[in-house]
């Protein structure tokens, strides 16, 4: 509340009081008796004359009251108020040359940045199969705000680190719905990509990818049954491999990056028992072997 | 509790980011090569004696993975009047009455005793090892681009007494009259 007395003050310093003024003024009295919804249409009428919306300090107030309707809203609606509110600090943030206003604005959008970092990694958390909200929005609305805050730190780690997570979300989707289920595959396959795109030296995406690609053929074999005719079982295994063949350079890749693991190994030996390589299925499965007696 | 709320949900994030997908276990070769034991079965044709009996026998020598597979999803099913009855085999001497014997890698030293037995017997004898074909196996599975097929071998077949049918000729990768 610091900002409000600062805010108040600075209107009090004014003799004459003018229309916009007023409008400024209703708007923070508003404010304060908490009717956020009465102060935003006032405050939004105040930056239709010039000198208001020149004012650092009435758009951070905009701010402030956007961001109070953003707490106080139920999911949806909040969400353009919170817009609204980041809008309206970077502009005052913009328009404010002496500074005066500008630690609160960091401060408020450094609280608008992290609702968007926890809605992005909450809307994950709470994904659907064809529903939820969509959190490459919000990660996208995270990674604009930080990269405006604080340009030199970047968002690599928290951009890796949530395709991850996105990728995973997907492939549980598909896996509790079953085959049926394309496009979360899909969606999954291509969010490890990207998080290769970033860093294609990830232990986990490489991996990872590695299991989508070997479950996927692995699934469509375990499909088989005694009303597979011969045909469909030579197409089956045409399409299969194809699949283990897209895994083994990626369990290959997460082995070199931390050999001699458990999981790898037996990743490429699975895989490359499903690629009828028998001979370095036999390689790994004497490497892993001499690894678990140890 | 911003700082709080952020932590939680950095953790979160970094936990889901850092697990790892579980490997689907299925045991793709049996599983493959039992679809085609099943296929074979109900494909080719015997002397009429095996047609006596409600019971299709199928009898696995040295693959258990495979001996899984069939029983798993096989036995019991019915070809044609018959209904499979899968039997696993520790020696050769339990060999008798079945349609289809599958010898693996491991027992290739028995080939060619197995052999006589199925070629007495009337049966189907299957194997997975490189050079079975030449030494009295009927259908050999053999690995082509990665993906399992198999050869076969008619004069063999005609030995046994067994039709193998112009459509296993289609199917096979490479087919033996010697």
């Amino acid at each position: 509340m610091k900002y409000l007395l600062l805010f108040t003050l600075a209107l009090l310093s004014s003799n004459a009081i003018s229309q916009n003024e007023e409008l400024v003024n209703n708007a923070l009295e508003a404010y304060k008796e908490g009717s956020f919804l009465e102060a935003k249409s006032l405050i939004d009428e105040s930056i239709t004359f010039v000198e208001n919306d020149m004012s650092p300090k009435v758009w951070n107030f905009r701010g402030h009251i956007y961001k109070q309707l953003y707490k106080e809203s139920i999911q949806d609606q909040g969400a353009s108020y919170r817009d609204e509110a980041v809008a309206s600090f970077k502009k005052s943030c913009e328009l404010s040359s002496d500074g005066q206003y500008y630690p609160d604005n960091i401060k408020a959008l450094e609280y608008l940045s992290a609702t968007y970092f926890n809605d992005a990694v909450d809307s994950v958390l709470k994904l659907k199969y064809n529903g939820g909200d969509n959190p490459v929005q919000f990660f996208q609305n995270f990674k604009e705000l930080k990269l405006w805050l604080k340009p030199q730190e970047g968002v690599k780690a928290e951009e890796l680190m949530f395709l991850k997570m996105l990728a995973q979300s997907y492939e549980k989707i598909h896996t509790k719905h079953d085959s049926e289920d394309r496009e979360s595959i899909l969606k999954a396959i291509s969010y490890y990509e990207q998080a290769l795109g970033l860093d294609a030296q990830d232990y986990e995406a490489n991996f990872n990818l590695a299991i989508i690609h070997y479950n996927e053929g692995a699934r469509l074999i375990g499909g088989i049954s005694y009303k597979t005719g011969m045909d469909e079982l030579i197409s089956i295994q045409t399409r299969c491999v194809e699949y283990f063949r897209h895994a083994l350079p990626f369990m290959k890749k997460a082995e070199s990056l931390r050999p001699n693991r458990v999981e790898s190994l037996k990743g490429l030996m699975f895989i490359n028992r499903a690629l009828n390589n028998f001979d370095i299925y036999l390689e790994y499965k004497s490497k892993l072997d001499e690894i678990l007696n140890n | 509790m911003k700082q709080i709320l952020t932590l939680i949900a950095t953790v979160t994030l970094s936990l889901a980011a850092h697990s790892q997908l579980e490997m689907n276990n299925t045991k793709t070769v049996a599983v493959v090569k039992g679809s085609y034991i099943y296929n074979f079965a109900k494909n080719c044709q015997w002397d009429e004696s095996f047609y006596e009996t409600e019971v299709f026998k199928m009898a696995v020598y040295g693959d258990s993975d495979l001996y899984n597979e069939l029983i798993d999803k096989y036995d019991n099913r019915p070809i044609n009047n018959q209904v499979v009855e899968v039997v696993w085999v520790t020696d050769l001497d339990m060999l008798f009455d079945e349609q289809i014997v599958f010898l693996s890698e491991v027992k290739k030293n028995d080939l060619i005793l197995a052999s006589d037995i199925a070629e007495e017997n009337g049966s189907l004898l299957i194997t997975d090892f490189n050079g079975a074909i030449s030494l009295g196996s009927i259908i050999n599975f053999v690995i082509v681009e990665n993906t399992i097929s198999f050869d076969l071998n008619l004069t063999q077949a005609v030995t046994n007494g067994i039709n193998l049918g112009n459509r296993m000729n289609n199917w096979a990768n490479k087919i033996v009259e010697q």
